[in-house]
């Protein structure tokens, strides 16, 4: 196994993990079982009885769970949970990096 | 019928409090009341306010106690009803503040993390319709919906309003009521700088209606609804039936914008009986607005005075406000409530911590303790800040 391979393994366990976490949180929020929820899922269309006001206080409550603020001109792009995914991950390592 | 107060969540358990004497007046917990001089309220045991599964559950959870209170006492007055066909049914209800502590709680939200952090669902949460809306939306009502906003008269118009429209023909069966919960700091400052609240350190001593003690109100949190029904539609059914409304008045008149004015109450009381084709003599009970407050109090006891009157027999006057605190727009519907179960059992229930009232009311019959007697119509008040007066007279079924 070279170093880059090993990386690519170890950001591909972290995305799981994050992915997890964020169907977890979803689960939580909407008291719900969504773990048929994959990357390609619409959050607005995959879990039931989302509304367009639920989904603004899932981000607010997705801001807590993981420590980010989504900008308002990124919330409307949102839309599956890779977008969501990949949103809280990129946010978390500017952060890290700010660090 | 459904009723949730700090004497229970349903109109048995406040039915057995008020016999047995029961206050449900103690430290106010939702926040920290030092600050002031009255820190007692008769708050609802969020534990017992618990939803069966069916629609909006999520949306529930977010809402002001107002709204989530009214719900849970509508969803028993409408299990309790057996109504099958809910669409052609109306919504009326009355609510005076709405959801002040939601109002309360999301300025201090964005004053501590920012504006951002506001939820979506505060506006619809405080809303004064969103009580009466979630009864509609979540029981698939699609009749009229209306909320009444005539202050601690609120509940009381609502069911005249409700009464009205069934016997116009408009509506076969409405559910009807009203509810608040405002224990909140703001509530607190705002009535204590009118001097309303009562400064009574013991809540077994506070608040005191009728007595010459008496000092002030002490806030309550209720709900109590109920569905009305033409009473033929409610017999063709086989229905349940726990009394009759036959009555109801409404009027303008206070003394100032707070102050009750004992002629325009004599006058509402008057016109509930026209209403309902009885003469004073008629009336068993009065279920008293009585808050524990001075003038208001005398307004009313001399408003009963004037209103009987010419009477052969008076009536017993009894207040509940000692047991289960004020509860502004839910103070009628809460009147309702036990007068239907007085009705029930044929019992007046008692003016807890009444000592003795000024000597000019002695001849005022105010019941102290639980009192047998035959009961067959009872007179509701309820009077809100801005001189707004509203009686409902209810009958045994």
């Amino acid at each position: 196994m070279t170093m880059g391979e090993a990386h690519t393994m170890h950001d591909e366990k972290q995305d799981l993990e994050l992915f997890d976490k964020l169907v977890a949180h979803i689960g939580e929020f909407v008291e719900r079982d969504v773990s048929h929820l994959t990357p390609q899922s619409h959050v607005n269309n995959s879990v039931e009885g989302m509304s367009s006001l639920k989904m603004i206080e899932l981000l607010l409550y997705l801001e807590d769970c993981f420590g980010v603020d989504f900008e308002e001109s990124a919330m409307d792009n949102l839309e599956t949970m890779q977008d969501l995914e990949d949103y809280i991950r990129q946010t978390l390592d500017a952060s890290r990096q700010q660090a | 019928m459904g009723v949730v107060c700090s004497l229970g969540a349903d109109a048995d358990e406040l039915w057995k409090g008020l016999i047995a004497g029961r206050s449900g007046i103690g430290p106010v917990t939702r926040f920290d009341p030092d600050r002031f001089r009255s820190r007692h309220a008769a708050e609802i045991d969020d534990t017992r306010v618990v939803f069966e599964p069916g629609p909006l559950r999520f949306e529930i959870r977010r809402m002001s106690g107002f709204v989530r209170y009214a719900l849970f006492a509508a969803d028993r007055a409408l299990k309790d009803s057996g109504i099958a066909e809910p669409r052609a049914g109306g919504v009326y209800l009355g609510v005076a503040m709405g959801g002040l502590p939601s109002i309360e709680a999301g300025v201090l939200k964005q004053e501590q993390e920012g504006t951002r952090k506001t939820s979506p669902f505060l506006i619809p949460s405080l809303i004064p319709n969103m009580a009466a809306s979630m009864i509609a939306l979540r029981h698939g009502i699609e009749g009229e919906q209306v909320t009444v906003a005539g202050a601690c008269a609120s509940g009381c118009q609502a069911l005249g309003q409700a009464m009205r429209a069934i016997r116009s023909g408009a509506r076969t069966w409405a559910v009807a009521g009203g509810a608040e919960a405002v224990t909140t700091p703001i509530t607190y400052s705002g009535f204590e700088a009118m001097r309303a609240l009562s400064r009574h350190e013991d809540p077994e001593l506070t608040p005191r209606p009728f007595d010459e003690q008496r000092d002030g109100m002490v806030v309550g949190e209720a709900a109590a609804v109920f569905v009305l029904e033409e009473r033929g539609h409610a017999e063709a059914r086989g229905a349940v039936i726990h009394g009759e409304l036959t009555g109801f008045a409404s009027n303008s008149g206070g003394q100032g914008i707070t102050g009750l004015s004992s002629r325009h109450i004599t006058r509402c009381m008057a016109d509930a009986l026209t209403d309902a084709a009885l003469t004073p003599d008629a009336i068993d009970c009065v279920f008293a607005q009585a808050s524990g407050m001075v003038q208001g109090d005398a307004a009313e006891l001399e408003a009963v005075q004037a209103a009987t009157a010419d009477a052969r027999r008076k009536p017993v006057v009894t207040s509940i406000k000692g047991h289960t605190g004020y509860a502004f727009a839910a103070n009628g519907p809460m009147n309702l409530a036990v007068s239907l179960m007085a009705l029930r059992h044929q019992t007046v229930p008692p003016t807890v911590k009444l000592d003795r009232t000024e000597l000019s009311f002695a001849d005022v019959d105010i019941a102290r303790e639980p009192r047998g007697t035959g009961i067959r119509r009872c007179l509701i008040n309820a009077f809100g800040f801005g001189g707004i007066n509203a009686s409902l007279v209810v009958s045994r079924p």
